[in-house]
């Protein structure tokens, strides 16, 4: 046994595949400690559940860490029924994903593509989506943005991001934001994860319709619907 | 010496191999006069360093067996184990952690945190062992002490508060600065023996003084003598600072981080002061036992030298003389004469003569006292006992001792050979209980099995050098397992007629997979259609086949048989009858219940220059090897992966030649997966 039937867990109410194109940009932006590893995580396994390939580049967290993230948020996920998995040994999703850590500061698309060329020239793992949970979505990055889109670009790849914002800041002229603004034309969608009293709700900036009906869960951070 | 508990310290030394412990070790004996000449690891002069005792150590260049050896510094008592760094002597360090107070962790300088010293980090972390880091090797090219300092904080998750500031680096690397008494230390001498203390180099003072601030920033949160001072800003004393350290030490909440070559005799006696400063002497330690007569109820251990007597053995040596037995004394005090129990065995031993240690000389004492760490001779006992005093029932909490994961064959010609294999394995399962051996029925074949292939050469080498035993290994081979996927039912009747007493029995049920036990039983039969006295006889012929599982002879674990029915003959039926009816049965439902093999998957980490990443992971690959994920830190990834066992043999040479020597990695057991059917199919035809 080392396949498994695709099981059905879309989070964000729509297929999660749909929500970007090959190629292009989404953000999940929010203040620090509100969840965004968390949120980047349960995109994964909806992909992954979905028998597509992820590859989860962190610049923060260590490999075990976020392996511990992935085990932790499915078990969430099986024991609070939102997803059924029909059996299936978790083990059997480890092959679509793969974890790749770097220093935030040593972070360069060179390094990147070297890294890349290392498991998809042998064919160890060949990744249908990217999220990049931890790198800067503000003015120091933007070249590195326009680097990593004709990246994503030539590999038909999706790539998810976080982005951290700060509230004492100005938004831009349109709300985005800050510093997110000076990045957000690099996105085709972008969701803000926004605490309000117990909640923390998932508002759809740009993408996607809102449906106000979709939260995060603070005390487990499960995305869940109504 | 006069014994007083507090100036005594029980420190081991771990860390990665090549990291310089056994050098480090040389020192501490030179400089506490317990040897008066200094051999190196792999010297020119053939003499070896005096902790490396065993031939095989001195040869190889690494550390198997942790030597005890005892000195003394500045009016302290210092035992000292000389622990192995290679995970698959883990047991070994686990036991020296066991029984030690303190530890001091030696990170290189140019390697800085390795795959090894995670875990050997993790172990200390297991037993709350409180440790100090030395950074060593800082007289070599590449050497970057804050590289280390930062990764001892990001790896290992350590509290890293440096106490030291380096003078030059490489081969300038002169001596240190120390952040407590704001002085330079210099070694002068031939072996860097003479201590001269001069005024900070000016171009160190602004470097100083900034890291002392964060010290004392750092440290304030373990005293509150020393944030008076601060916010009163009267003067912060260097005993302030001292008894700061020592309290987040030994709350584990800091590590103190030292420098300096131990190779180049440079900063070695300051790493001796910090051992008495900020290590946990006996005392401050809590130490338990568990009561064997109150259902192993936790019992808090004095230190008294007066109360009955609590010792543990964790580690047997087989001498010129006879078994040396290395105890640590918990409570009360062991002297020649006394009459100790065995508590495992019940066995009451007369304590004969009593040594301590000095790598491999002795020197007789008349006792062992609280606190202590000492050994015994031609006691008979295995590693890990616990010694009472007679009316006591008390054991030392058991150590986490893993199964075995390889196995290899042995095969001896001469019959002198065969003879002293024999006493080799009687020793070895005695010393090491990760190591274990038996005899296959079928093949006459002595198997040993164990942790992982070094694990297992080194007992071979050991055997050929120590016992002369001529022998000859097998290809190693792997403990599957076998297992079942679906639930089947059984029907089974066994019937013999023929000659003699008839057998008769018959046993109906099912069985179906359990994921956390190996064997469930569960009867189920109502209205006495398998007689009360019959069904152990039932769950005996189910037991006996889980040894060997008749889909492809390995051992069968995860399995739940519920027996619902059954009949029986009121002359033919018999413990034996039913017996056979239920291997029987476990045949039949065992076909039908899809059984499956499992094989040990290890969890690899492989620590390699970034350049070689992409071979590194093709080589996993390769051996049906998960890559988990890589993690890039400078100019070294490491590469987590979950590989078969049965594909890493022979991996260290295969990685070696690939990275030209520069990865390395470190293996151990993570848990039993099913074998790919392809693969399935290939043991089936073997």
């Amino acid at each position: 046994m080392t396949k498994y039937e695709s099981i059905d867990y879309n989070p964000l109410g729509v297929e999660t595949d749909s929500i970007i194109n090959k190629g292009s940009f989404a953000a999940v932006v929010a203040r620090a400690g509100v969840g965004k590893t968390s949120f980047l995580v349960q995109v994964a396994l909806s992909y992954m559940m979905n028998r597509k390939k992820v590859l989860h580049i962190s610049l923060h967290d260590s490999v075990k860490k976020i392996s511990l993230w992935y085990k932790e948020i499915l078990k969430d996920l099986v024991d609070q029924n939102i997803v059924d998995l029909h059996g299936t040994p978790l083990d059997l999703l480890l092959p679509y994903r793969f974890i790749m850590t770097f220093k935030t500061d040593g972070f360069k698309l060179p390094n990147f593509v070297e890294r890349f060329s290392d498991i998809t020239e042998q064919e160890i793992f060949l990744p249908d989506v990217l999220i990049i949970d931890g790198l800067p979505l503000d003015e120091t990055t933007q070249d590195l943005l326009k680097e990593i889109k004709a990246f994503a670009i030539q590999k038909s790849l999706p790539v998810w991001f976080s982005g951290h914002i700060h509230r004492d800041e100005d938004p831009g002229e349109d709300g985005t934001p800050s510093p997110f603004f000076h990045v957000a034309d690099n996105f085709d969608a972008v969701i803000q994860l926004q605490p309000k009293e117990k909640k923390v709700y998932v508002e759809f900036i740009k993408g996607l319709a809102n449906d106000s009906t979709i939260h995060v869960d603070p005390s487990s951070m499960l995305i869940k619907k109504a | 010496m006069e014994y007083n508990i507090e100036k005594i310290r029980n420190i081991g030394i771990s860390a990665h191999i090549d990291s310089g412990k056994t050098t480090l070790t040389e020192r501490f004996l030179f400089y506490t006069d317990r040897i008066h000449a200094i051999h190196e690891v792999k010297g020119k002069d053939g003499v070896g360093a005096t902790m490396d005792s065993m031939e095989l150590e001195k040869e190889r260049g690494i550390t198997i067996a942790s030597a005890a050896t005892y000195c003394e510094w500045n009016d302290y008592q210092i035992n000292l184990i000389d622990t192995p760094g290679h995970v698959d002597f883990t047991i070994e360090v686990e036991r020296s952690l066991r029984v030690l107070d303190g530890a001091i962790l030696i990170l290189c300088a140019v390697g800085g945190v390795q795959s090894q010293s995670i875990t050997v980090d993790r172990q200390m972390r297991r037993y709350k062992v409180p440790c100090i880091a030395f950074i060593n090797k800082c007289d070599r090219n590449g050497a970057n002490p804050d590289r280390v300092t930062q990764q001892l904080k990001e790896k290992l998750g350590h509290n890293a508060v440096v106490l030291q500031v380096p003078i030059g680096m490489e081969a300038d690397f002169k001596g240190v600065v120390d952040l407590i008494s704001m002085r330079a230390i210099y070694f002068d001498g031939e072996n860097g023996e003479i201590l001269r203390y001069e005024e900070i180099p000016a171009d160190l003072i602004d470097k100083a003084e900034s890291l002392r601030e964060e010290l004392i920033d750092e440290i304030s949160l373990f005293s509150d003598e020393l944030t008076d001072a601060i916010l009163e800003e009267s003067e912060i004393t260097d005993t302030m600072l001292i008894s700061a350290i020592r309290s987040g030490t030994l709350a584990r909440k800091m590590t103190p981080v030292f420098l300096g070559s131990a190779y180049k005799n440079k900063a070695v006696q300051p790493l001796l002061d910090a051992v008495i400063k900020f290590l946990p002497s006996p005392k401050d330690i809590e130490n338990e036992a568990l009561d064997m007569s109150a259902d192993e109820a936790p019992v808090m251990l004095s230190h008294n030298l007066d109360d009955p007597i609590v010792a543990l053995a964790f580690k047997l040596e087989d001498g010129m003389y006879g078994q040396l037995t290395y105890i640590r004394v918990y409570q009360g005090t062991v002297s020649k004469g006394d009459t100790v129990k065995n508590i495992r065995t019940g066995k009451t031993i007369k304590i004969g003569r009593l040594v301590r240690m000095h790598s491999n000389q002795m020197e007789d004492i008349s006792s062992i006292k609280a606190g202590f760490i000492g050994a015994l001779f031609g006691v008979d006992c295995a590693s890990g006992d616990t010694f009472i005093s007679k009316h006591l029932d008390l054991s030392m909490t058991s150590m986490f001792v893993p199964e075995p994961v390889i196995s290899l064959a042995l095969l001896v010609d001469d019959n002198k050979s065969r003879i002293n294999m024999s006493k080799a394995l009687n020793r070895f399962t005695k010393e090491d209980p990760t190591f274990r051996t038996f005899v296959d029925e079928e093949t006459n074949e002595t198997i040993i099995q164990g942790m992982g292939e070094l694990h297992l050469d080194v007992y071979v080498e050991r055997m050929r050098r120590e016992y002369e035993v001529k022998v000859e290994t097998g290809k190693p081979g792997v403990a599957y397992r076998e297992t079942i996927t679906r639930r089947a039912e059984f029907n089974y009747i066994h019937k013999k007629q023929t000659g003699g007493a008839g057998q008769f029995g018959r046993v109906a049920g099912f069985m179906e997979p359990v994921t956390d036990e190996e064997f469930v039983f569960e009867n189920k039969v109502t209205g006495g259609s398998i007689p009360t006295q019959f069904i152990s006889s039932c769950e005996k012929g189910f037991l006996s086949c889980m040894k060997k599982g008749p889909f492809l002879e390995f051992p069968v674990s995860g399995i739940k048989i519920v027996i619902n029915d059954g009949a029986s003959h009121s002359v033919d039926s018999s413990e034996m009858a039913f017996q056979s009816a239920a291997r029987g049965a476990f045949r039949e439902g065992y076909n039908r219940a899809a059984p499956v093999i499992h094989e040990p998957i290890m969890k690899v980490v492989v620590e390699t220059p970034t350049e070689f990443n992409g071979p590194v992971m093709g080589l996993l690959n390769q051996r049906r090897g998960m890559i988990v994920g890589s993690q890039e830190d400078g100019v070294m990834s490491t590469i987590e992966a979950q590989a078969p066992l049965a594909e890493m043999f022979g991996f260290s040479t295969v990685l070696r030649s690939s990275t030209q020597g520069k990865a390395q990695f470190t293996m151990e057991f993570f848990a039993y997966k099913q074998v790919p059917k392809s693969i399935a199919e290939e043991i089936q035809k073997k």
